[in-house]
Protein backbone atom coordinates (compact mmCIF):
# COMPACT_ATOMS: atom_id res chain seq x y z
CA UNK A 1 0.00 0.00 0.00
CA UNK A 2 2.85 2.35 0.92
CA UNK A 3 4.60 1.57 -2.36
CA UNK A 4 1.41 2.20 -4.31
CA UNK A 5 0.92 5.52 -2.55
CA UNK A 6 4.53 6.50 -3.22
CA UNK A 7 4.07 5.65 -6.90
CA UNK A 8 0.94 7.78 -7.14
CA UNK A 9 2.72 10.72 -5.46
CA UNK A 10 5.71 10.32 -7.76
CA UNK A 11 3.40 10.28 -10.78
CA UNK A 12 1.69 13.45 -9.69
CA UNK A 13 4.81 15.33 -8.69
CA UNK A 14 7.12 14.95 -11.69
CA UNK A 15 10.65 16.34 -11.65
CA UNK A 16 9.92 19.58 -13.47
CA UNK A 17 6.89 21.32 -14.83
CA UNK A 18 6.32 23.48 -17.87
CA UNK A 19 4.66 26.77 -17.12
CA UNK A 20 2.64 27.14 -20.29
CA UNK A 21 -1.13 27.40 -20.13
CA UNK A 22 -3.10 27.42 -23.34
CA UNK A 23 -6.74 27.35 -24.27
CA UNK A 24 -7.50 26.38 -27.85
CA UNK A 25 -10.94 26.44 -29.41
CA UNK A 26 -11.52 24.94 -32.84
CA UNK A 27 -13.83 22.53 -34.59
CA UNK A 28 -15.33 21.34 -37.84
CA UNK A 29 -18.59 21.04 -39.70
CA UNK A 30 -19.88 19.31 -42.78
CA UNK A 31 -22.82 19.50 -45.11
CA UNK A 32 -23.89 16.27 -46.79
CA UNK A 33 -26.09 15.52 -49.76
CA UNK A 34 -27.46 12.00 -50.21
CA UNK A 35 -29.46 10.38 -52.98
CA UNK A 36 -30.80 6.86 -52.47
CA UNK A 37 -31.74 5.15 -55.72
CA UNK A 38 -33.94 2.53 -54.08
CA UNK A 39 -36.10 5.09 -52.33
CA UNK A 40 -35.63 7.76 -55.01
CA UNK A 41 -35.21 10.43 -52.38
CA UNK A 42 -32.51 12.96 -51.73
CA UNK A 43 -31.64 15.05 -48.70
CA UNK A 44 -29.24 17.60 -47.31
CA UNK A 45 -27.90 17.17 -43.82
CA UNK A 46 -25.64 19.17 -41.53
CA UNK A 47 -24.29 15.89 -40.27
CA UNK A 48 -21.73 17.31 -37.86
CA UNK A 49 -21.13 20.64 -36.22
CA UNK A 50 -18.51 20.08 -33.55
CA UNK A 51 -16.71 22.48 -31.23
CA UNK A 52 -13.55 21.31 -29.51
CA UNK A 53 -11.83 22.94 -26.55
CA UNK A 54 -8.44 21.96 -25.20
CA UNK A 55 -6.73 23.43 -22.18
CA UNK A 56 -3.10 22.53 -21.58
CA UNK A 57 -1.29 23.39 -18.40
CA UNK A 58 1.88 21.92 -16.99
CA UNK A 59 1.45 18.14 -17.24
CA UNK A 60 -2.29 18.17 -17.79
CA UNK A 61 -4.57 18.50 -20.79
CA UNK A 62 -8.32 18.80 -20.74
CA UNK A 63 -10.14 17.97 -23.96
CA UNK A 64 -13.82 18.36 -24.71
CA UNK A 65 -15.87 18.02 -27.87
CA UNK A 66 -19.50 19.03 -28.19
CA UNK A 67 -21.39 17.73 -31.19
CA UNK A 68 -24.56 19.01 -32.78
CA UNK A 69 -25.40 16.12 -35.11
CA UNK A 70 -27.99 16.39 -37.90
CA UNK A 71 -28.67 20.08 -37.18
CA UNK A 72 -30.58 19.43 -33.98
CA UNK A 73 -33.78 21.22 -33.23
CA UNK A 74 -35.30 20.69 -29.85
CA UNK A 75 -38.87 21.72 -29.27
CA UNK A 76 -41.58 20.53 -26.96
CA UNK A 77 -43.50 18.75 -29.70
CA UNK A 78 -40.72 17.47 -31.89
CA UNK A 79 -37.04 16.63 -31.60
CA UNK A 80 -34.53 16.08 -34.37
CA UNK A 81 -30.83 15.31 -34.26
CA UNK A 82 -28.56 14.96 -31.26
CA UNK A 83 -26.53 17.17 -28.98
CA UNK A 84 -23.79 15.10 -27.44
CA UNK A 85 -20.71 15.47 -25.35
CA UNK A 86 -18.71 13.35 -27.79
CA UNK A 87 -15.58 13.41 -25.72
CA UNK A 88 -14.65 14.96 -22.40
CA UNK A 89 -11.46 13.88 -20.70
CA UNK A 90 -8.43 15.02 -18.78
CA UNK A 91 -4.95 13.68 -19.36
CA UNK A 92 -1.95 13.52 -17.08
CA UNK A 93 1.31 13.29 -19.03
CA UNK A 94 4.00 11.52 -17.04
CA UNK A 95 6.09 10.74 -20.10
CA UNK A 96 5.57 9.63 -23.69
CA UNK A 97 5.40 6.08 -22.40
CA UNK A 98 2.78 6.77 -19.79
CA UNK A 99 -0.24 9.04 -20.00
CA UNK A 100 -3.34 8.57 -17.91
CA UNK A 101 -6.77 9.79 -18.97
CA UNK A 102 -10.12 9.89 -17.27
CA UNK A 103 -13.47 10.81 -18.76
CA UNK A 104 -15.49 9.93 -21.84
CA UNK A 105 -13.61 8.67 -24.89
CA UNK A 106 -14.03 7.34 -28.36
CA UNK A 107 -13.18 3.65 -27.93
CA UNK A 108 -9.69 3.06 -29.34
CA UNK A 109 -10.62 0.38 -31.86
CA UNK A 110 -9.36 0.22 -35.44
CA UNK A 111 -8.13 3.01 -37.67
CA UNK A 112 -11.16 5.28 -37.65
CA UNK A 113 -12.80 5.13 -34.26
CA UNK A 114 -10.39 7.64 -32.70
CA UNK A 115 -11.48 10.17 -35.33
CA UNK A 116 -14.96 8.74 -35.82
CA UNK A 117 -16.83 11.94 -36.68
CA UNK A 118 -13.91 14.16 -37.72
CA UNK A 119 -14.82 14.21 -41.39
CA UNK A 120 -12.10 16.65 -42.51
CA UNK A 121 -9.41 14.07 -41.74
CA UNK A 122 -10.73 11.10 -43.65
CA UNK A 123 -11.20 10.75 -47.34
CA UNK A 124 -14.77 9.52 -47.68
CA UNK A 125 -18.12 10.77 -46.46
CA UNK A 126 -19.25 7.32 -45.31
CA UNK A 127 -17.23 5.17 -42.95
CA UNK A 128 -16.63 1.48 -43.67
CA UNK A 129 -19.39 -0.96 -42.66
CA UNK A 130 -17.25 -2.14 -39.74
CA UNK A 131 -17.99 1.18 -38.04
CA UNK A 132 -21.73 1.21 -38.64
CA UNK A 133 -24.72 -0.07 -36.70
CA UNK A 134 -25.88 -3.55 -37.59
CA UNK A 135 -28.35 -6.15 -36.54
CA UNK A 136 -26.18 -9.26 -36.67
CA UNK A 137 -28.34 -11.70 -34.73
CA UNK A 138 -29.91 -9.64 -32.01
CA UNK A 139 -33.12 -7.80 -31.41
CA UNK A 140 -31.95 -4.29 -32.26
CA UNK A 141 -29.15 -2.53 -34.08
CA UNK A 142 -25.81 -1.92 -32.48
CA UNK A 143 -22.14 -1.47 -33.27
CA UNK A 144 -19.57 -4.22 -32.99
CA UNK A 145 -18.25 -2.41 -29.92
CA UNK A 146 -19.26 0.68 -27.97
CA UNK A 147 -18.42 3.80 -29.96
CA UNK A 148 -17.76 5.65 -26.68
CA UNK A 149 -17.00 4.64 -23.16
CA UNK A 150 -16.68 6.39 -19.82
CA UNK A 151 -13.89 5.40 -17.51
CA UNK A 152 -10.13 5.34 -17.49
CA UNK A 153 -7.48 5.01 -20.14
CA UNK A 154 -3.75 4.39 -19.96
CA UNK A 155 -1.86 5.06 -23.14
CA UNK A 156 1.59 5.81 -24.46
CA UNK A 157 4.16 4.89 -27.03
CA UNK A 158 7.65 3.51 -27.11
CA UNK A 159 10.02 4.11 -30.01
CA UNK A 160 13.30 2.52 -31.00
CA UNK A 161 16.16 4.34 -32.70
CA UNK A 162 14.94 3.20 -36.09
CA UNK A 163 11.64 4.89 -35.42
CA UNK A 164 9.75 1.69 -34.99
CA UNK A 165 7.05 2.85 -32.62
CA UNK A 166 4.66 0.80 -30.53
CA UNK A 167 1.62 2.72 -29.31
CA UNK A 168 -0.77 1.25 -26.77
CA UNK A 169 -4.10 2.02 -25.21
CA UNK A 170 -5.66 0.18 -22.29
CA UNK A 171 -9.13 1.19 -21.23
CA UNK A 172 -11.56 0.27 -18.49
CA UNK A 173 -15.06 1.68 -18.53
CA UNK A 174 -18.75 1.21 -18.06
CA UNK A 175 -20.10 -1.47 -20.29
CA UNK A 176 -22.86 -0.93 -22.80
CA UNK A 177 -26.06 -0.31 -20.92
CA UNK A 178 -29.07 1.93 -20.88
CA UNK A 179 -27.16 4.69 -19.07
CA UNK A 180 -23.65 3.74 -19.91
CA UNK A 181 -22.14 7.21 -19.38
CA UNK A 182 -23.52 7.90 -15.93
CA UNK A 183 -24.68 4.68 -14.30
CA UNK A 184 -23.21 1.27 -14.94
CA UNK A 185 -25.67 -1.27 -13.64
CA UNK A 186 -23.97 -4.52 -14.48
CA UNK A 187 -21.29 -6.30 -12.50
CA UNK A 188 -18.59 -6.16 -15.16
CA UNK A 189 -16.72 -3.37 -16.84
CA UNK A 190 -15.80 -3.09 -20.49
CA UNK A 191 -12.15 -3.73 -21.24
CA UNK A 192 -10.41 -2.24 -24.26
CA UNK A 193 -6.94 -2.90 -25.60
CA UNK A 194 -5.33 -1.49 -28.71
CA UNK A 195 -1.78 -1.94 -29.98
CA UNK A 196 -0.40 -0.16 -33.00
CA UNK A 197 3.01 -0.89 -34.43
CA UNK A 198 4.35 1.81 -36.75
CA UNK A 199 7.20 0.56 -38.89
CA UNK A 200 9.56 2.51 -41.15
CA UNK A 201 8.31 3.13 -44.70
CA UNK A 202 4.97 4.38 -43.34
CA UNK A 203 3.54 0.95 -42.62
CA UNK A 204 1.50 0.38 -39.50
CA UNK A 205 -0.25 -2.64 -38.06
CA UNK A 206 -2.94 -2.57 -35.39
CA UNK A 207 -4.70 -4.98 -33.06
CA UNK A 208 -7.82 -4.03 -31.10
CA UNK A 209 -9.90 -5.94 -28.58
CA UNK A 210 -13.10 -5.03 -26.77
CA UNK A 211 -15.05 -7.09 -24.27
CA UNK A 212 -18.08 -6.30 -22.24
CA UNK A 213 -21.38 -7.47 -20.86
CA UNK A 214 -24.04 -5.86 -22.97
CA UNK A 215 -27.07 -4.62 -21.08
CA UNK A 216 -28.85 -3.19 -24.08
CA UNK A 217 -30.75 -6.36 -24.77
CA UNK A 218 -29.22 -6.86 -28.21
CA UNK A 219 -29.48 -10.62 -28.05
CA UNK A 220 -32.43 -11.00 -25.74
CA UNK A 221 -30.23 -11.77 -22.75
CA UNK A 222 -30.15 -9.11 -20.02
CA UNK A 223 -26.37 -9.25 -19.61
CA UNK A 224 -24.97 -10.82 -22.74
CA UNK A 225 -21.25 -11.28 -22.93
CA UNK A 226 -19.77 -9.75 -26.06
CA UNK A 227 -16.33 -9.32 -27.52
CA UNK A 228 -14.83 -7.86 -30.67
CA UNK A 229 -11.34 -8.28 -32.06
CA UNK A 230 -9.94 -6.32 -34.96
CA UNK A 231 -6.82 -6.22 -37.11
CA UNK A 232 -5.85 -3.26 -39.24
CA UNK A 233 -3.14 -2.27 -41.68
CA UNK A 234 -2.24 1.10 -43.12
CA UNK A 235 0.43 1.89 -45.68
CA UNK A 236 1.33 5.20 -47.25
CA UNK A 237 3.99 5.83 -49.83
CA UNK A 238 4.10 9.30 -51.36
CA UNK A 239 0.63 9.79 -52.83
CA UNK A 240 -0.56 6.21 -52.28
CA UNK A 241 -2.72 5.11 -49.35
CA UNK A 242 -3.72 1.52 -48.60
CA UNK A 243 -5.96 0.55 -45.70
CA UNK A 244 -7.51 -2.71 -44.62
CA UNK A 245 -9.36 -3.82 -41.51
CA UNK A 246 -10.97 -6.99 -40.28
CA UNK A 247 -13.14 -7.36 -37.18
CA UNK A 248 -14.89 -10.35 -35.64
CA UNK A 249 -17.68 -9.93 -33.14
CA UNK A 250 -19.14 -12.51 -30.76
CA UNK A 251 -22.36 -12.07 -28.82
CA UNK A 252 -23.81 -14.44 -26.24
CA UNK A 253 -27.27 -15.75 -26.92
CA UNK A 254 -29.39 -18.34 -25.18
CA UNK A 255 -27.82 -21.09 -27.27
CA UNK A 256 -24.23 -19.90 -26.93
CA UNK A 257 -22.02 -17.43 -28.77
CA UNK A 258 -22.71 -16.35 -32.33
CA UNK A 259 -20.17 -14.61 -34.54
CA UNK A 260 -20.36 -11.80 -37.05
CA UNK A 261 -17.47 -10.42 -39.07
CA UNK A 262 -16.65 -7.50 -41.31
CA UNK A 263 -13.74 -6.28 -43.39
CA UNK A 264 -12.81 -3.70 -45.96
CA UNK A 265 -9.94 -2.71 -48.19
CA UNK A 266 -9.30 0.81 -49.46
CA UNK A 267 -6.92 2.19 -52.06
CA UNK A 268 -6.45 5.89 -52.77
CA UNK A 269 -3.95 7.87 -54.77
CA UNK A 270 -3.54 11.63 -54.64
CA UNK A 271 -3.18 13.35 -58.00
CA UNK A 272 -1.75 16.83 -58.57
CA UNK A 273 -1.50 17.33 -54.82
CA UNK A 274 -5.21 17.79 -54.20
CA UNK A 275 -7.47 15.26 -55.98
CA UNK A 276 -7.67 11.79 -54.46
CA UNK A 277 -9.66 9.05 -56.21
CA UNK A 278 -10.74 6.29 -53.83
CA UNK A 279 -11.96 2.74 -54.23
CA UNK A 280 -13.17 0.73 -51.24
CA UNK A 281 -14.71 -2.71 -50.88
CA UNK A 282 -16.74 -3.54 -47.76
CA UNK A 283 -18.24 -6.77 -46.57
CA UNK A 284 -20.31 -7.47 -43.51
CA UNK A 285 -21.35 -10.99 -42.56
CA UNK A 286 -24.01 -10.79 -39.83
CA UNK A 287 -23.89 -14.47 -38.91
CA UNK A 288 -20.92 -16.74 -39.50
CA UNK A 289 -23.14 -19.82 -39.24
CA UNK A 290 -25.65 -18.72 -41.87
CA UNK A 291 -24.89 -18.92 -45.57
CA UNK A 292 -25.58 -16.20 -48.15
CA UNK A 293 -26.51 -13.50 -45.68
CA UNK A 294 -23.56 -11.15 -46.17
CA UNK A 295 -23.89 -7.56 -47.32
CA UNK A 296 -21.19 -6.06 -49.45
CA UNK A 297 -20.63 -2.78 -51.22
CA UNK A 298 -18.20 -1.03 -53.51
CA UNK A 299 -17.38 2.60 -53.01
CA UNK A 300 -15.97 4.73 -55.81
CA UNK A 301 -15.28 8.33 -54.99
CA UNK A 302 -13.01 11.33 -55.02
CA UNK A 303 -11.76 13.71 -52.34
CA UNK A 304 -10.74 17.21 -53.38
CA UNK A 305 -8.55 19.16 -50.94
CA UNK A 306 -9.52 22.74 -51.76
CA UNK A 307 -7.41 23.86 -48.81
CA UNK A 308 -5.78 21.90 -45.97
CA UNK A 309 -8.94 22.72 -43.99
CA UNK A 310 -11.61 22.36 -46.69
CA UNK A 311 -12.50 19.08 -48.41
CA UNK A 312 -15.06 18.40 -51.09
CA UNK A 313 -16.07 14.75 -51.38
CA UNK A 314 -18.19 12.77 -53.80
CA UNK A 315 -18.83 9.02 -53.76
CA UNK A 316 -21.10 6.31 -55.07
CA UNK A 317 -21.90 3.27 -52.98
CA UNK A 318 -23.00 0.23 -54.93
CA UNK A 319 -24.69 -2.04 -52.43
CA UNK A 320 -25.43 -5.69 -52.83
CA UNK A 321 -27.56 -6.87 -49.94
CA UNK A 322 -28.11 -10.60 -49.74
CA UNK A 323 -31.75 -10.31 -48.82
CA UNK A 324 -32.61 -6.84 -49.97
CA UNK A 325 -31.73 -6.46 -53.63
CA UNK A 326 -29.23 -4.13 -55.25
CA UNK A 327 -29.15 -0.45 -54.55
CA UNK A 328 -26.86 2.49 -55.04
CA UNK A 329 -26.43 5.64 -53.05
CA UNK A 330 -24.70 8.87 -53.93
CA UNK A 331 -23.12 10.90 -51.16
CA UNK A 332 -21.36 14.19 -51.49
CA UNK A 333 -20.22 16.54 -48.78
CA UNK A 334 -18.08 19.46 -47.89
CA UNK A 335 -16.06 19.29 -44.66
CA UNK A 336 -14.53 22.38 -43.13
CA UNK A 337 -12.22 22.58 -40.14
CA UNK A 338 -12.02 25.87 -38.31
CA UNK B 1 32.10 30.80 -17.28
CA UNK B 2 28.61 29.39 -17.37
CA UNK B 3 27.36 32.54 -19.10
CA UNK B 4 30.08 32.24 -21.70
CA UNK B 5 29.05 28.67 -22.45
CA UNK B 6 25.43 29.74 -22.64
CA UNK B 7 26.20 32.53 -25.08
CA UNK B 8 28.65 30.59 -27.20
CA UNK B 9 26.04 29.39 -29.72
CA UNK B 10 24.72 32.91 -30.14
CA UNK B 11 28.15 34.36 -30.68
CA UNK B 12 29.07 31.60 -33.09
CA UNK B 13 25.93 32.26 -35.04
CA UNK B 14 26.61 36.00 -35.22
CA UNK B 15 30.34 36.03 -35.74
CA UNK B 16 30.40 33.40 -38.44
CA UNK B 17 27.40 34.75 -40.26
CA UNK B 18 28.02 35.18 -43.97
CA UNK B 19 26.91 38.35 -45.69
CA UNK B 20 23.80 36.70 -47.16
CA UNK B 21 22.74 35.07 -43.92
CA UNK B 22 19.03 34.77 -43.22
CA UNK B 23 17.82 31.32 -44.21
CA UNK B 24 19.73 29.48 -41.50
CA UNK B 25 17.47 28.27 -38.76
CA UNK B 26 18.40 27.90 -35.12
CA UNK B 27 16.46 25.56 -32.83
CA UNK B 28 15.81 27.26 -29.52
CA UNK B 29 14.60 26.25 -26.08
CA UNK B 30 14.24 27.92 -22.69
CA UNK B 31 17.55 28.48 -20.89
CA UNK B 32 16.43 26.20 -18.04
CA UNK B 33 15.96 23.26 -20.37
CA UNK B 34 18.61 20.64 -19.70
CA UNK B 35 18.76 19.48 -23.32
CA UNK B 36 21.94 20.32 -25.25
CA UNK B 37 21.46 18.43 -28.47
CA UNK B 38 18.53 17.27 -30.53
CA UNK B 39 18.39 14.82 -33.40
CA UNK B 40 16.54 15.28 -36.65
CA UNK B 41 14.32 12.37 -35.70
CA UNK B 42 13.44 13.98 -32.38
CA UNK B 43 12.57 17.23 -34.12
CA UNK B 44 10.31 15.34 -36.49
CA UNK B 45 8.71 13.45 -33.61
CA UNK B 46 8.08 16.67 -31.67
CA UNK B 47 6.49 18.52 -34.58
CA UNK B 48 4.44 15.48 -35.60
CA UNK B 49 3.06 15.01 -32.10
CA UNK B 50 4.85 11.72 -31.40
CA UNK B 51 7.12 13.09 -28.68
CA UNK B 52 5.44 15.10 -25.92
CA UNK B 53 8.12 15.12 -23.23
CA UNK B 54 11.87 15.56 -23.10
CA UNK B 55 14.10 12.66 -22.14
CA UNK B 56 12.92 10.82 -19.03
CA UNK B 57 9.73 12.87 -19.11
CA UNK B 58 11.33 15.85 -17.39
CA UNK B 59 9.33 18.58 -19.13
CA UNK B 60 6.25 18.51 -21.32
CA UNK B 61 7.14 19.98 -24.71
CA UNK B 62 5.20 22.92 -26.09
CA UNK B 63 6.30 23.24 -29.71
CA UNK B 64 5.83 26.47 -31.63
CA UNK B 65 6.27 27.04 -35.35
CA UNK B 66 6.45 30.03 -37.61
CA UNK B 67 3.54 30.47 -40.01
CA UNK B 68 3.95 28.71 -43.34
CA UNK B 69 3.73 32.08 -45.07
CA UNK B 70 7.35 32.65 -44.03
CA UNK B 71 10.02 31.00 -46.22
CA UNK B 72 12.00 30.08 -43.10
CA UNK B 73 9.17 27.82 -41.97
CA UNK B 74 8.99 25.97 -45.29
CA UNK B 75 12.79 25.63 -45.29
CA UNK B 76 12.83 24.26 -41.73
CA UNK B 77 10.15 21.65 -42.26
CA UNK B 78 11.32 20.50 -45.67
CA UNK B 79 14.94 20.23 -44.54
CA UNK B 80 14.29 18.90 -41.08
CA UNK B 81 11.19 16.77 -41.47
CA UNK B 82 11.05 16.20 -45.21
CA UNK B 83 7.46 17.47 -45.08
CA UNK B 84 5.71 20.04 -47.18
CA UNK B 85 3.18 22.59 -46.02
CA UNK B 86 0.07 20.62 -47.00
CA UNK B 87 1.30 17.38 -45.42
CA UNK B 88 2.07 19.07 -42.12
CA UNK B 89 -1.15 21.03 -42.01
CA UNK B 90 -3.05 17.80 -42.56
CA UNK B 91 -1.05 15.99 -39.86
CA UNK B 92 -1.63 18.83 -37.39
CA UNK B 93 -5.33 18.88 -38.17
CA UNK B 94 -5.50 15.16 -37.41
CA UNK B 95 -3.63 15.68 -34.13
CA UNK B 96 -5.99 18.46 -33.11
CA UNK B 97 -9.20 16.65 -34.03
CA UNK B 98 -8.20 13.25 -32.63
CA UNK B 99 -6.84 14.75 -29.42
CA UNK B 100 -3.85 12.43 -29.73
CA UNK B 101 -1.39 15.15 -28.87
CA UNK B 102 -1.04 18.89 -28.79
CA UNK B 103 -0.53 20.37 -32.24
CA UNK B 104 2.21 23.02 -32.48
CA UNK B 105 1.27 26.60 -31.76
CA UNK B 106 1.59 28.82 -34.83
CA UNK B 107 3.35 32.18 -34.50
CA UNK B 108 3.11 35.02 -36.97
CA UNK B 109 6.58 36.43 -36.31
CA UNK B 110 9.95 35.32 -35.01
CA UNK B 111 9.53 37.84 -32.21
CA UNK B 112 6.45 35.90 -31.06
CA UNK B 113 8.50 32.70 -30.99
CA UNK B 114 11.28 34.31 -28.97
CA UNK B 115 8.79 35.68 -26.45
CA UNK B 116 6.98 32.34 -26.18
CA UNK B 117 10.16 30.31 -25.67
CA UNK B 118 11.54 32.81 -23.17
CA UNK B 119 8.44 32.45 -21.01
CA UNK B 120 7.95 28.69 -21.14
CA UNK B 121 10.38 26.09 -19.89
CA UNK B 122 8.97 23.36 -22.10
CA UNK B 123 8.85 25.39 -25.31
CA UNK B 124 10.80 24.55 -28.44
CA UNK B 125 10.88 26.70 -31.57
CA UNK B 126 13.01 27.81 -34.47
CA UNK B 127 14.10 31.21 -35.72
CA UNK B 128 16.59 32.55 -38.20
CA UNK B 129 20.10 33.20 -36.93
CA UNK B 130 19.58 36.88 -37.73
CA UNK B 131 16.90 37.11 -35.08
CA UNK B 132 19.26 36.00 -32.32
CA UNK B 133 20.15 38.64 -29.76
CA UNK B 134 21.88 37.27 -26.65
CA UNK B 135 21.49 40.53 -24.76
CA UNK B 136 17.77 40.71 -25.31
CA UNK B 137 17.01 37.02 -24.85
CA UNK B 138 18.91 35.73 -21.88
CA UNK B 139 16.23 33.11 -21.20
CA UNK B 140 16.81 31.32 -24.49
CA UNK B 141 19.38 28.77 -25.59
CA UNK B 142 20.27 27.41 -29.00
CA UNK B 143 20.31 23.63 -29.29
CA UNK B 144 22.82 21.63 -31.24
CA UNK B 145 21.15 19.67 -34.04
CA UNK B 146 22.79 16.30 -34.65
CA UNK B 147 25.74 17.60 -32.61
CA UNK B 148 26.25 20.81 -34.61
CA UNK B 149 25.50 24.45 -33.94
CA UNK B 150 24.37 26.93 -36.57
CA UNK B 151 27.14 27.95 -38.96
CA UNK B 152 29.23 24.89 -38.15
CA UNK B 153 30.12 22.78 -41.14
CA UNK B 154 27.45 20.21 -41.89
CA UNK B 155 24.75 21.93 -39.81
CA UNK B 156 21.35 20.61 -40.89
CA UNK B 157 19.62 23.95 -41.32
CA UNK B 158 22.32 25.93 -43.11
Amino acid sequence: MTRQLALILALLAGPLAAEERELDIYGFMDLEFEYDSAKDISTFDIHHFNIINTYSFERFRVFSEMEWEHGPQIEAAKTEGEITLERGWFEYIYSDRLKVRGGKFLTPFGIYNLIHDSTPVFLTTSLPLIYGKHNPFGTSKGRLYAKFYTGLQILGSHATGDDVRLSYWLGLGNGRGQEQFSADNDQNKSLILRLRLALPQELSLGLSHYRDRNEQGLSGLPRARERATGLDLEFTRDALLLQAEYARYSLERAGGFRDASAYYGLIAYQLAGFATPIVRYDRFDPDADAADDANDQWLVGVNLALDPRIYLKGEWLFKSAARGGDDWVHLSSISIAF
Amino acid sequence: MRAAIKWAPWLLCLLLAPADAGAEAAVIVHADNAAEDISRQQLANIYLGKMATWERGQIVIFPIALTFNEPLSQFFFERGLGKKKGELQKAWLKLALSGASKAPKIANTERDILDYVAKNRGALGFISCDALDPDAHRDIRVLRVEGKLPREAGYLFE
